[in-house]
């Protein structure tokens, strides 16, 4: 039982993770990045790749990732999605699913379709607590995510940029009467949430068997995460992430594993219908 | 008696949009709803046209509580508004956009019948060569035309007028008074809100002055239009609404 | 009162449509007996896709409402059709048109709780739902037989021929079926509705446009038409198992189909279907990676460069033409 709390915190890192960035890009441009999922499994697999060729721990890939992240998140932005945010949410939304398509055929026809995943040296290591184990590696990942959402949160929070974010979401045209360049904005916030989904590829990639489609069901996690924290501030998303990861494990163990992604789903439409502003009603603004 | 407010309150976060507003409007007459911007009126023509519900308070038509009512309780009770920005169904036509009016408000006409009816209330406005074009090519002043078109063939019983001649031609706001007058006398409820000089003064059977969410004063235009406390309002000296 | 009716039916008889979907109908009919089987399941696709986007239509095109887990009906379609038939023994005939009932009814459950969101949290609600209505399938193994699928008896026996070209006059009868509802759908007071709805969702609900009570009906019909095709679906392939039925993908390319209509509501996704299919089997027969990049390719290039779809290029080419003939041009206008 404590090991499934646990693992549930320590999971919980790694869904908020996920949703953190789907949140920002939503957030921002009211539009859901469905190649959010692909930008996972993208840094999922360059971790990976680095680790088989070079023997990169996928800690210090991160770096790394997220600059790729940034750059193939911002390009995406402001190239294919600004032009069509105006349109009708499936089309662009079927866009962005296209998106991740292609993203997940590049990685499945560069490196197959096996499953695929990273041992590092030190993974069965770990330390007890409270009678659960608790590895370095899911530590290590809870970790990073707490740091790179409390980055993100600093940098929305207290940056020029992170104004300009925040203004952009709040009131888009009084952002652009203000001279905010919409357009960039929005490139920079998809960029951050790429960024963040890159890096969290290569903490999925520590702990699950690779497989170019893993996208989909992450991108479903994300969601499910930030439909229950609602859009806004980072708090929530990481509290959301780990009571779904709780729930999933107590699941597992009272009810049976199988059960387990049949939960998710069922959580999420219950909040989605019953509060879809989140059990905590933060939002960027009232839609 | 068509409409009756009690108390109508509004509250958004720590403000007071609506504070308390109180007062009786029978049928057929025009009322002029006016007041320094940011005192209530387009907050309190909300709550009664059910778009947004009062915090406190209650709104009566023809002695009906409207509490709970959605928009469409509203347009089916009678209730019709026209605004300052129009508001079209993108993919239809102008003529397809006035039946609309016609075929869901309290009328629930067939579509042939909603048609003919469309293209008489399209006539009316002078707009009737405009049947077959796309509201978003037109002007701003043949938009609020089409607007007006849709809400003379919902043939309603209380109309919601919401600064709806800002910005017409000089030619265009008379033919807006002719419209709204004769749907006076053929035993329309009206209220406007306008700030458009001289138009309330001219077709207004009361007016009412909100200030800071409260009644400064509801009667007949020359009482109100004389009242220091209105003037000081307008003017900016800080005159406090008993109500 | 006769002479109006002829009146009318003869003008109806010179309007080009008309013409052509009477030739269209007549090819489709005859071409069973002049293709191979290769080519018969080819064109049988294609009528199915044909009929799922009519299907997606109605939300996409009619609606406005992005329903992307749609396929979700078409799972639950051919379940249901499968399951009565395989556990309540009812002849498939009538297994199919419940199974679309089912899908419809599925539709109008989730239709009191979905609906209410917008746009955005609606189209992940669809896509929650398919993806929580396959864990379903696949966690209810003593019903469903979970991953390893349903296996059907065969319907109708006889040389391969024969058995595809029955399915195939089947798919072709669901899809007059779909264009009809499409067509009475759009002309109707429901129709005229969800337009509005879809056009200005503010100003409907002013005006007075029942919200729920069209967009349920709207979203009914549209699965109702999905689950149909689905337990044809089923009965045609003789298996089916939860992953390739409410598979996300199926819903995509529907609704890339969908896009490349444009403005024709019924014939749209009919020359989309088959166009998509004929690329799909000619081009990408074994490369199922190549498949799904072009899929995704497509997708991004209709919605981003495309959005009026073929119609739009249609346009174009005609602008283009008419460009090369100024002088004649002019002087017929004036």
């Amino acid at each position: 039982m404590s090991q499934a709390i646990l693992n549930g915190l320590l999971t919980g890192g790694l869904y908020a993770s996920l949703g953190i960035g789907l949140s920002l890009v939503y957030g921002v441009t009211r539009v859901i990045n469905a190649a959010h999922g692909a930008y996972i499994v993208l840094g999922a697999y360059l971790a990976w790749a680095a680790w088989q060729a070079w023997g990169i721990d996928p800690f210090a890939m991160v770096p790394v990732l997220m600059a790729i992240g940034f750059v193939l998140g911002y390009l995406v932005q402001r190239v294919l999605v600004n032009a069509v945010v105006k349109r009708q949410v499936l089309m662009t939304v079927a866009m962005t699913f296209g998106i991740d398509l292609i993203i997940v055929t590049a990685v499945l026809l560069t490196w197959g379709a096996d499953l695929h995943i990273v041992r590092v040296p030190y993974a069965a290591d770990g330390f007890d607590l409270a009678g659960a184990r608790v590895p370095f590696v899911r530590l290590g990942i809870f970790g990073l995510a707490i740091c790179m959402a409390l980055a993100l949160d600093a940098i929305v929070r207290r940056t020029t940029i992170g104004a300009q974010i925040r203004a952009v979401s709040q009131d888009r045209p009084a952002a652009e009467l203000l001279g905010i360049n919409v357009g960039h904005t929005y490139g920079v916030a998809h960029g951050l949430a790429a960024a963040v989904a890159c890096a969290a590829g290569a903490m999925v990639a520590m702990i699950t068997p690779l497989q170019p489609f893993l996208g989909v069901s992450l991108l479903l996690v994300a969601f499910a995460v930030v439909v229950l924290a609602g859009f806004g501030p980072i708090a929530p998303v990481l509290v959301a992430g780990v009571l779904l990861a709780l729930s999933e494990q107590l699941v597992g163990l009272y009810i049976g594993t199988e059960y387990q992604r049949l939960a998710i789903f069922a959580v999420y439409l219950a909040v989605a219908t019953l509060r879809p502003h989140g059990l905590f009603g933060a939002r960027f603004y009232a839609h | 008696m068509l409409l009756e407010l009690r108390d109508v309150k509004r509250h958004f976060g720590g403000v007071r949009a609506v504070d308390g507003v109180s007062g009786t409007l029978e049928k057929g007459r025009i009322l002029g709803l006016i007041g320094p911007n940011g005192s209530g009126k387009t907050t309190l023509l909300g709550m009664i046209g059910a778009a947004i519900a009062p915090s406190g308070g209650e709104i009566r038509l023809d002695g009906r509580p409207m509490s709970g009512w959605s928009t469409r309780a509203a347009a089916q009770a009678g209730i019709a508004r026209a605004f300052q920005v129009p508001q079209h169904a993108a993919g239809l036509t102008v003529l397809e956009n006035v039946m609309l009016g016609a075929m869901f408000g309290s009328r629930q006409l067939p579509q042939g019948e909603a048609e003919g009816e469309a293209r008489r209330a399209l006539d009316e406005v002078g707009l009737g060569w405009l049947a077959d074009k796309d509201p978003h090519e037109a002007s701003l002043g043949e938009r609020r035309g089409v607007e007006l078109a849709r809400l003379l063939a919902m043939r309603p019983t209380l109309a919601l007028m919401d600064e709806v001649m800002g910005g017409l031609s000089a030619k265009n706001i008379a033919l807006t008074e002719q419209i709204i007058v004769r749907l006076r006398d053929e035993g329309v409820t009206l209220i406007v809100v306008e700030h458009v000089a001289g138009v309330i003064g001219r077709i207004a059977d009361e007016i009412c002055v909100l200030h800071q969410g409260r009644v400064l004063h509801w009667g007949p235009p020359a009482e109100v239009l004389a009242d220091r406390r209105v003037v000081d309002a307008y003017l900016g000296r800080g005159a406090t609404a008993d109500g | 009162m006769r002479t109006d009716l002829r009146h009318r039916l003869a003008t109806l008889a010179r309007d080009r449509r008309v013409a052509l979907v009477i030739v269209t109908g007549v090819v489709l009919v005859a071409l069973p007996f002049a293709l191979g089987n290769f080519w018969l399941r080819v064109m049988t696709t294609g009528l199915m896709f044909a009929g799922l986007g009519h299907g997606m239509q109605i939300m996409l095109g009619l609606a406005g409402w992005p329903a992307l887990g749609n396929v979700v009906f078409f799972g639950v379609g051919a379940y249901a059709a499968a399951l009565l038939n395989l556990r309540l023994g009812i002849p498939p005939i009538l297994a199919v048109p419940l199974g679309g009932l089912v899908a419809a009814a599925v539709a109008l459950m989730a239709a009191r709780a979905m609906l209410s969101l917008r746009g955005s949290y609606f189209l992940m609600a669809t896509v929650a739902l398919n993806f929580a209505m396959l864990e379903l399938v696949l966690v209810s193994r003593e019903l469903t037989n979970g991953p390893q699928g349903l296996t059907l008896d065969p319907v109708v026996t006889g040389s391969p021929q024969y058995v595809y070209s029955v399915f195939y006059f089947v798919f072709l009868a669901v899809l007059a079926v779909s264009s009809a509802a499409v067509v009475l759908l759009r002309r109707s007071r429901l129709g005229f509705g969800l337009l509005a709805i879809k056009g200005n969702e503010d100003a409907a609900a002013m005006l007075g446009v029942p919200m729920f009570r069209y967009r349920a009906i709207a979203w009914a019909a549209s699965a109702g038409l999905t689950g149909l095709i689905g337990g044809v679906y089923a009965f045609w392939i003789g298996y089916i198992d939860p992953e390739s039925v409410f598979d996300l993908l199926i819903s995509l390319a529907v609704i890339l189909m969908v896009l490349l209509g444009g403005r024709l509501l019924v014939a749209g996704p009919i020359i989309a279907a088959f166009a998509y299919e004929l690329v799909d089997v000619v081009a990408w027969r074994e490369l199922n990676e190549a498949r799904l990049l072009a899929l995704g390719l497509a997708l991004v290039v209709v919605v981003r460069f495309l959005p009026g779809g073929l119609p739009e290029v249609g346009d174009h080419l005609a602008r283009l033409r008419g460009s090369r003939r100024p002088r004649e041009e002019s002087a017929d206008a004036a």
